[in-house]
């Protein structure tokens, strides 16, 4: 009945080629082609029902190129009464499929084809790599199969991509892009396998590395993997090729990625991750002159807003005091069009060009009290941030050294000043403290590890010009980093929501067991999944890992946003047989604190190749890229 | 929801409690107090909304308190209202050195009675009475504002573990009469035994800072 329809539609179609409304067809035809493939997607766990649905589609699919062909190589009948037959055709072909599908929920449109484009690319996924990667063995360990994974994904979609000699690569189906592709191309692509977009890395280094070998053979791929897992374990040559990267007179950002997506050596990190978030320039002539304004910059922004130069020393009552923005008031020329008509500062991303030196004045003494003369929001945020200062990261040491907790503030604090609509959203906090962590220990003069400088218990060892340079360095960082994920903080947090919700169709995707049973105990994702998002993992995994995490999220294409979702549902994944026996209430407690205390890099490895793999086989669905 | 547990030889009336109020006023520290009897001055921020189970065991039956701790923080709230409609216990706590946290108490009364009117039991509650020399909200003026909304009132501190029981015994004792409730309606719980000589008006019925 389906292929009926879908056959006396196109033949419809078809027939009234040069007379219809290419639009209105356009759109029925991107509307027809996504309701099969939502009958898909409701059919898909159904084995027999989901054969039966494809062979619908591919039959049809045929059938629809068969027809093309056939009408191009036959005249074309006599348009007039029949036009009107052929178009009530259309109507009843759709209608009485749609009828069919009455059982399925219905979904908006944009929804459905989102839908599509996810089956779309799960099934040439299927295609390419073999049933396996779908339904991977329990048990097996997950490392593994990612490595294995790549080299076959590789040469497969290499040789298709040969295969097809000069001729593009097709175009997507999208609903009314017009009338200059046929309306049927989305159902006649059905069969059509799209190379390269699938494992296409977009700047993904590991495969990046592996995919420029033009065609690659077994043996061949045993030897790259052998080549990945070796950069596991940096060893001399590893921090040769850091140094060859890093020496260079423009440091080849790629090339680094590829490196660091394996884990930064400590000697590496802070200079890595600056040169990754873009905060430091690629070439090194530019490099000193950038940073040294970038740090004044900061310096002076700290000044318009605490007061003096020597606010790296004053604290009272183990809180800042903010200064009231006077000199900003005074200054006509520089600071005035910061600032809107209710005298908040108006939302503007910080531009690394911006020369704020203007702005300030002068150094005046701040004539009013500690609070007297601040905005409401000025009080607000400074009240806020002051709470969280002594709660941020309360198990690490480091983290309660009061020159740290002021640094914290002082950069907390210009942040909220500057991106006035998202302000201080608790959690940021949390986002600060690998940066302070990085660049403090950046400063020491001896190389310490993670665990060592999570414990000192002071910063006297470092100068106090270090100290501020680490700081404005993490405030520049965090800029960047909070940019790239800048819609989680506004109100109502659309962000998170966003990332939330395809979280979910992911699980439900690589996971469907877990999926469902979260959802038979009445558990929404949200109620877990949002401080994942909020805080990036930073409550769910110990410090030194995360701080292992982010350089890989600093390698990956938008890696605190989408690559982030990936791993969070690795991590679902990877426990997902507690999950799946526990109840609502165990549930919760659970997700809420992830047995994650005693985990290594053994157990991060597992998670990152799980999510990198993941990723590579549907970032391109429009669906899960999350734009 | 999860179901209540099969196994059990009767089985256990579930009810929900949900806790407002503004950023660091105590309410993580309210229910570690309750769950552990601990108490810590450095609980990280919540985010979001956490979750904590707890099973008391009254005099005449056992009931299990689902706490839902939300964030403080106004960024928030969006999340919170889906939170209120679902639970028969809304917890309004405050800071009673913080008199701003006091006044905000208001609107969060008010979003619970939008919610839930009548249908929910609501508690203010001032906490950290500990610090006796900062104060800036008077016992007097916490009552006077419960009486006002017809609400239950008490003090607690959380650090020196004041009160913090008898908040959840006053509570648990007005749980009975909920009849009719949505939450006796609601199909996953189990019906309530009614208590006809627990009070339909708890604030009148009880004293204040009371410290069974």
């Amino acid at each position: 009945m389906g292929m009926e329809s879908i056959l006396s539609f196109g033949r419809a179609v078809r027939l009234n080629e040069e007379e219809c409304d290419w639009d209105e067809l356009d759109r029925t035809a991107a509307l027809l082609h996504a309701r099969l493939a939502f009958t898909r997607a409701v059919l898909r766990h159904d084995l027999g029902v989901r054969r039966q649905a494809e062979d619908s589609v591919s039959g049809a699919a045929a059938g629809l190129e068969s027809n093309d062909d056939a009408a191009r190589g036959e005249s074309r009948p006599e348009r007039n009464d029949e036009n009107v037959q052929l178009h009530a055709d259309v109507h009843s072909a759709l209608s009485g499929w749609w009828a069919a599908l009455d059982h399925a929920k219905p979904l908006p449109l944009k929804e459905i084809l989102l839908h599509y484009d996810a089956i779309e690319r799960d099934r040439q996924a299927q295609h390419r790599t073999g049933a396996g990667v779908r339904t991977p063995r329990r048990g097996e360990p997950v490392l593994h199969r990612a490595l294995s994974l790549e080299p076959e994904l590789v040469h497969e979609t290499r040789a298709s991509h040969l295969d097809q000699g000069a001729e593009p690569p097709r175009a997507q189906a999208r609903p009314g892009t017009g009338a200059a592709t046929s309306p049927l191309r989305p159902v006649s692509n059905f069969s059509v396998a799209e190379p390269l977009s699938v494992v296409e890395p977009s700047g993904a280094a590991p495969l990046a590395a592996v995919a420029s070998v033009p065609i690659v053979g077994k043996k061949q791929s045993v030897l790259l993997i052998e080549d990945r897992i070796s950069k596991r374990n940096p060893g001399e040559s590893m921090l040769n090729a850091y140094e060859k990267v890093l020496s260079a007179p423009t440091v080849d950002l790629e090339a680094l990625r590829k490196l660091a997506w394996h884990g930064i050596p400590l000697k590496y990190r802070a200079t890595v991750w600056k040169l990754l978030l873009e905060y430091v320039p690629a070439s090194a002539s530019r490099r000193p002159d950038v940073v040294q304004r970038k740090r004044r910059e900061y310096q002076l922004a700290v000044e318009q807003h605490f007061g003096g130069s020597h606010a790296h020393t004053r604290r009272a009552q183990g809180i800042l005091t903010p200064k009231a923005p006077a000199a900003r008031d005074l200054d006509v020329g520089g600071a005035a069009h910061d600032r809107s008509i209710n005298g908040r500062p108006k939302a503007e991303p910080l531009s690394p060009m911006r020369d704020i030196s203007n702005s300030v004045a002068s150094e005046q003494p701040n004539p009013r009290g500690s609070q007297a003369g601040l905005s409401e929001y000025e009080q607000s945020m400074h009240r806020q941030i002051g709470l969280d200062i002594p709660r941020t990261c309360p198990g690490q040491a480091l983290f309660h050294i009061e020159s740290v907790q002021a640094s914290l503030e002082r950069v907390l604090y210009v942040w909220a000043m500057r991106h006035p609509a998202s302000g201080y959203v608790q959690g940021m906090n949390d986002l600060l403290t690998p940066f302070l962590f990085v660049f403090f220990a950046e400063q020491s003069s001896v190389l310490e590890s993670g665990e060592e400088v999570l414990c000192w218990t002071n910063l006297q060892h470092l100068s106090a010009k270090g100290l501020a340079d680490a700081e404005a360095d993490a405030y520049w960082c965090l800029t960047a980093l909070l940019e790239s994920i800048h819609d989680y903080y506004i109100f109502a947090q659309p962000g998170i929501q966003k990332r939330v919700l395809m979280l979910q169709e992911l699980v439900s995707r690589v996971r469907p067991d877990v999926h469902a049973h979260l959802l038979s105990e009445g558990l929404d994702f949200i109620q877990f999944a949002f401080r994942w998002m909020n805080c990036l993992l930073m409550r769910e995994l110990p410090f030194v890992l995360i701080v292992r995490i982010w350089d890989t999220y600093l390698c990956e294409r938008d890696g605190f946003g989408v690559f982030h979702v990936y791993v969070c549902a690795a991590l679902l994944s990877f426990f997902h047989e507690e999950l799946l026996c526990k109840d609502f209430q165990d549930l919760v407690l659970f997700l809420q604190n992830l047995p994650t205390k005693s985990w290594t890099q053994t157990e991060l490895d597992m998670i990152l190749s799980q999510a990198f793999m993941w990723r590579s086989l549907f970032d391109s669905s429009v669906h899960l890229r999350g734009d | 929801m999860a179901g209540v547990s099969s196994s059990a030889p009767t089985p256990l009336a579930k009810y929900k409690l949900v806790f407002l109020g503004d950023q660091s006023v105590g309410k993580t520290s309210i229910i570690t107090r309750f769950m552990y009897d601990k108490f810590d001055n450095n609980y990280q921020a919540t985010i979001g909304i956490d979750f904590l189970s707890k099973t008391m065991y009254l005099e005449d039956r056992t009931v299990r308190l689902q706490l839902w701790d939300t964030a403080g923080q106004e960024r928030f709230r969006s999340l919170i209202p889906s939170y209120i409609r679902d639970s028969s216990v809304a917890v309004v706590v405050y800071d009673v050195v913080n008199r701003a946290s006091f006044i905000n108490t208001t609107k969060w009364i008010e979003e619970v009675r939008n919610e839930r009117g009548n249908d929910v039991i609501l508690v203010l509650v001032g906490n950290k009475t500990d610090q006796t020399e900062k104060r800036q909200v008077s016992v007097e003026e916490g009552d006077a504002k419960a009486k006002e909304h017809d609400i239950m009132f008490i003090e607690t501190s959380a650090k020196a573990g004041f009160n913090v029981k008898a908040l959840f015994r006053k509570i648990a004792a007005a749980l009975p009469g909920m009849e009719n409730s949505a939450m006796a309606r609601d199909t996953d719980l189990i019906d309530v035994k009614l208590n006809a000589s627990a009070s339909t008006n708890p604030t009148a019925s009880q004293e204040s800072s009371c410290g069974c």
